[in-house]
């Protein structure tokens, strides 16, 4: 066997699934009567909320069935290595993947793995998946990495229950890079230990507002210096013609731009205002609608900025993926002319809007429910048809996997 | 930079970021949190502060303090440095 160096690698297809319910932060603020005066400098209009029947598996699978579904079978079986990222681990064994394999159908010929490392997750794995299409060690092969978790937060989490958001990115990954091109080589790393935000229990999250926030700019002004220096000449106001970041909330990627800018010598308003709106407003119109997609986060503001810019030739496009813990990454790909129309299939904002709108006192309804989520029980029977008046608001959707029930510690899933 | 610098840089900011806050009320014992300020509002403070003093201090470094004055003793014994 023969092996070459796959210089070309990238972004094959890429979906988002991002439930079929959300609510207003307004209204959020409201039901929870907290300081209006705060929601300004959040940047969001609706979080995505996760019906009970739902869950990491169901996310990860509702997102990455319509790319199959676009595949023949034997472009399917070239799938030959599909990585889930999630900090919603539903067993200390057994994978996410493994499910997600089932209910995708895919071929026996592929490796099955779940990582974690916070919000950070996806971008490893997709990186670690670039390095391999690149190597040519296995020509023709494709690589599936989905990113998937649910919210586990009440009132509790006081100003940070209205920015977190729920569901999945998946993005198909080969030497056929229809939607986005790796800039391989062109990438900066910055990771240490810190505990800014994390998970202790499968029912509550833990987090150090400002300290999260803080380590979150750190990361992105250190990971791009890493950037530079391996890219030479590569500036931040130049080399971009799009940005889009890891977005737990829009407020902080504005906070972050400007800091970024700042740290270039930019300090005029105008110019400052001016270059976010270019560069960054693009990508947190579907971000600003789900809240923080954690792990899918900024694969979601990639989305969003495929199908709200219009590229000429070839647009470079920033990237900026953040992990509590901590690990981030800046990188960046190029979109040609014809990336929105392969993204275009997946109607990522048509589903959005179409998503049903909740009340306070429906998403209180639902939330003790949806915090067992992540519990590990030996049996749990789910009922679908409690929720049947949600799912007839809801104006339009794909067939979507559902949690039926669990027996014996066994997931068993219905498409409905 | 002198002492009484970091603590007019620090409480001038604060003053540009929070201006609906009264001068009286900006006191080194209570927190930003306590001014009204929120997340974002703080990332701006911290970020103002370190670029008018021309400090490379992690922003991370200023999550721990419990007020404004450990905020001007940190930066004091930092500068410093």
């Amino acid at each position: 066997m023969s092996m070459q160096l796959n210089t070309v690698v990238g972004i094959e297809a890429m979906n988002v699934y991002c439930g079929i319910a959300q609510i207003s932060v307004e209204v959020m603020f409201q039901g929870r009567g907290l300081d209006f005066k705060r929601m300004n400098n959040l940047g969001m209009q609706n979080r995505a909320i996760n019906l009970p029947f739902e869950d990491p598996i169901t996310n990860a699978v509702n997102a990455a069935k319509p790319i199959i579904d676009n595949l023949t079978a034997d472009e399917v079986a070239q799938i030959e290595i599909l990585v889930v990222a999630s900090e919603s681990g539903i067993d200390m064994s057994k994978s996410i993947s493994s499910y997600v394999h089932r209910h995708l159908g895919l071929a026996n010929t592929c490796r099955l793995l779940e990582v974690k490392q916070a919000c950070f997750a996806s971008t490893a794995a997709i990186q670690l998946a670039v390095g391999y299409l690149a190597s040519g060690i296995s020509s023709n092969a494709k690589v599936m990495v989905i990113g998937t978790d649910v919210a586990i937060v009440n009132a509790r989490a006081e100003y940070m229950e209205p920015t977190v958001g729920a569901g999945s990115s998946a993005l198909l990954l080969s030497n056929n890079p229809k939607i986005a091109q790796f800039d391989l080589g062109a990438f900066g790393l910055h990771s240490f230990e810190v505990l800014d935000s994390a998970r202790p229990t499968a029912q509550h999250e833990i987090a150090d507002v400002d300290g999260s926030l803080f380590v979150y700019l750190d990361c992105l002004s250190k990971s791009f210096e890493n950037y530079k220096s391996k890219v030479t000449g590569a500036d931040f106001l130049n080399t971009f013609n799009h940005l889009a970041f890891h977005t737990p909330f829009a407020g902080l990627v504005k906070s972050a731009h400007k800091k970024m800018l700042r740290e270039a010598g930019i300090a005029d308003v105008a110019l400052v205002s001016e270059d976010f709106e270019r560069r960054l407003t693009p990508s947190l119109h579907y971000p600003s609608m789900v809240g923080n997609l954690c792990s899918a986060s900024v694969y979601l503001a990639l989305a969003s900025t495929i199908d709200h810019i219009h590229v000429n030739d070839v647009d470079r496009v920033g990237l900026f993926s953040y992990g509590s813990g901590c690990s981030s990454e800046f990188f960046s790909l190029l979109l040609s002319r014809d990336s929105k129309n392969h993204l275009k299939p997946m109607q990522i904002g048509d589903y959005l809007s179409a998503r049903t709108e909740l009340s306070f006192a429906e998403y209180e309804s639902l939330l003790e429910e949806n915090l067992q989520c992540l519990v590990p029980v030996e049996n749990r029977q789910l009922a679908v048809s409690k929720y049947q008046h949600l799912l007839d608001r809801v104006s339009k959707r794909r067939k979507i996997l559902v949690l039926d029930n669990i027996t014996d510690y066994y997931r068993n899933y219905i498409w409905i | 930079m002198h002492n009484t610098d970091i603590a007019g840089v620090v409480m001038g900011t604060i003053q540009l970021i929070l201006p609906h806050v009264p001068e009286s009320e900006i006191l080194g014992s209570v927190h930003l949190s306590d001014l009204g300020a929120d997340s974002v509002d703080r990332v701006e403070i911290m970020s103002t502060i370190l670029q008018q003093l021309g400090a490379d201090i992690p922003l991370f470094e200023f999550s721990k303090f419990k007020n404004i004055n450990q905020m001007v003793g940190f930066l004091e014994k930092e500068m410093k440095g």
